[in-house]
């Protein structure tokens, strides 16, 4: 079953007097419950567009989301939905703890219920200590920490994170990545925009790459990535002889010389008899991997030939 | 439940403005003064006094109600944090509503404030009050409920200065109207006359709800003017904030 499901989106803007802007044109996807998917992209691709529609922020011009089924139109599809937009802002005269409990009773929740809640998150996302103070004072890791409990105070069943990482230190990041597993493992659906591909590959088992407002592609990443397969990447430690002997002719690329010697066999190649000859000639072997493009040049490429 | 929430919020946010505060105090400063006014002229000295009151009650609702209220929906998307309130399950007329009762209960607060102020002030320096006073009050109250939600429609569609200028030009004009009617006798063209007419007829009519003079020479007002007045007033505010939810629901923020 999807949690979220865009039917032929389609959203125009008129820039100026007259000029109109497709930013999505026919956008339509499924995103599986439990599932956690990159929604990538270039600037300007449509991404925050989209997530504005299905929280409620923008009407789309045609087409239809649904949230578990629901139209996204009604309000009553946000009751199960957080939403974590790119840097978040808050009301500067409120406390962090005032805030959570003000977004809690946006839901109806009970105020007892909304305070415990409230405590809990702050604590978890370790701001706990800054509860009293006023949202001025915040910095900006604070505030998207701030903005990631917020999204999670109704502890919403499908969860749309607009550029989480932003404004991160490396500790954060590791902090986010691993509440955003924990999510993840509770069987909650999450949607996420990040430019930060080493944390989506971490992250993501999904991806959808957007571009000029059309999807170019969409599916597992390991299923993704596999198309672009060039080869068998194999890791040794050299036993000191000539290990150049042992590799294919004209079969392979040295893509590092170390401590431990780095080589993609090409595709093509047996790659059997190219490690028994390794072990015979007392080359230790390490690791032997496919060797495929990284996300990062996979969405680099891809953008390049949309663009 | 939800509105309650926004209006909560909404009154926290007005209320802890440090604005609100100086105008507060000069308005506490101005009713402190009004029997320094009334030796001007001793023998109307009542009359002096509760209108300088009355007075200094009406400029600070007002120049509150056009201020906060100028901003009041501009501010929220101006500083997108209407991103994390709408993105939750509420209607956009739950929000414009929201706003509104949290503003009108902030200035009520401080209004009140003001009002008890002069009651005390009036006891001391031994001024009667009529019940014609309290009535002129509550009108003041109306009258500020109609000016907020005014502000908030034409802050949806300018900027929080030149919605200030038109929901100043609002109230204004909502008194000025009274001369108008004298003056469409006297306008000859026909065109004129009729957009004058229009002018006349559509625009609310503020100074239905002045009870100013009554209030300051102690002069009972008929019960049923003070419903159909009251009820002119809630149809316009109700009209205002549909106006204000609708322009908001075709708002992409």
């Amino acid at each position: 079953m999807s949690s979220i499901r865009a039917v032929d989106l389609t959203k125009s803007f008129t820039v100026g007097f007259n000029k109109k802007v497709n930013a999505l044109k026919g956008v339509s996807f499924e995103i599986p419950e439990g599932e956690v998917t990159g929604y990538l992209g270039p600037n300007g691709s449509g991404k925050t567009t989209t997530f504005k529609i299905i929280t409620g922020l923008n009407q789309q011009t045609s087409g239809q989301v649904f949230i578990n089924n629901i139209p996204c139109n009604q309000t009553s599809s946000r009751k199960l939905l957080g939403y974590l937009p790119e840097g978040p802002y808050f009301y500067e005269h409120l406390t962090a703890e005032e805030s959570l409990i003000f977004y809690g009773s946006l839901f109806g929740l009970k105020p007892k219920d909304i305070r415990k809640k409230a405590h809990d998150l702050l604590e978890r996302f370790g701001i706990l200590y800054a509860k009293d103070r006023k949202l001025q004072t915040y910095s900006k890791g604070m505030r998207q920490r701030l903005g990631f409990a917020q999204c999670l105070i109704n502890d919403p069943q499908v969860i749309i994170l607009d550029e989480p990482m932003s404004g991160l230190d490396p500790i954060g990041r590791k902090e986010f990545r691993d509440m955003i597993l924990e999510l993840k493992s509770k069987g909650k659906t999450i949607l996420m925009a990040s430019h930060v591909l080493n944390d989506v590959e971490t992250i993501c088992s999904r991806i959808i790459l957007l571009s000029g407002g059309v999807i170019k592609e969409e599916g597992k990443i390991s299923d993704l990535l596999a198309k672009t397969l060039k080869g068998t990447e194999v890791v040794f430690k050299s036993g000191g002889g000539d290990y150049l002997s042992c590799l294919p002719k004209g079969q392979y690329e040295i893509l590092s010389q170390d401590a431990h010697v780095t080589v993609n066999i090409l595709l093509g190649a047996e790659i059997n008899e190219v490690l028994q000859k390794l072990i015979s000639a007392n080359h230790q072997i390490i690791k032997v991997v496919p060797h495929n493009e990284s996300l990062e040049s996979y969405f680099i490429r891809l953008a390049k030939v949309s663009q | 439940m939800v509105v309650i929430s926004i209006a909560k919020n909404t009154f926290k946010e007005t209320s802890r403005n440090k604005i609100s505060l100086v105008l507060l105090g000069l308005s506490v400063a101005a009713i402190l003064l009004t029997k320094a006014v009334a030796y001007v002229s001793p023998e109307t000295e009542q009359k002096m006094v509760i209108d300088f009151g009355i007075f200094a009650i009406t400029f600070f609702g007002v120049i509150m109600a056009i201020f906060n209220g100028s901003n009041l929906i501009y501010k929220e998307l101006d500083k997108r944090t209407i991103y994390t309130v709408i993105s939750k399950p509420i209607d956009r007329y739950q929000f414009v509503l929201g706003k509104f009762f949290g503003l009108f209960f902030s200035i009520c607060i401080n209004l009140s404030f003001l009002v008890i102020t002069f009651t005390i002030y009036c006891l001391i320096i031994q001024i009667p009050l009529s019940l014609s006073f309290f009535w002129a009050i509550v009108f003041i109250f109306l009258q500020i409920c109609m000016i907020i939600s005014v502000s908030m429609v034409f802050s949806l569609v300018s900027t929080p200065l030149l919605s200030a200028t038109f929901s100043l030009m609002f109230y204004i004009l909502g008194y000025w109207l009274e001369g108008l009617k004298e003056l469409l006798i006297l306008i000859e063209n026909p065109i004129g006359k009729k957009i004058s007419e229009i002018i006349y007829n559509i625009m609310p009519k503020l100074f239905y709800l002045d009870y100013k003079y009554q209030a300051s020479h102690g002069l009972p007002i008929p019960t049923t003017d003070l419903i159909y007045v009251g009820l002119y007033g809630i149809v316009y505010i109700c009209l205002f904030l549909f106006l204000a939810s609708i322009l908001l629901s075709r708002k992409e923020l």
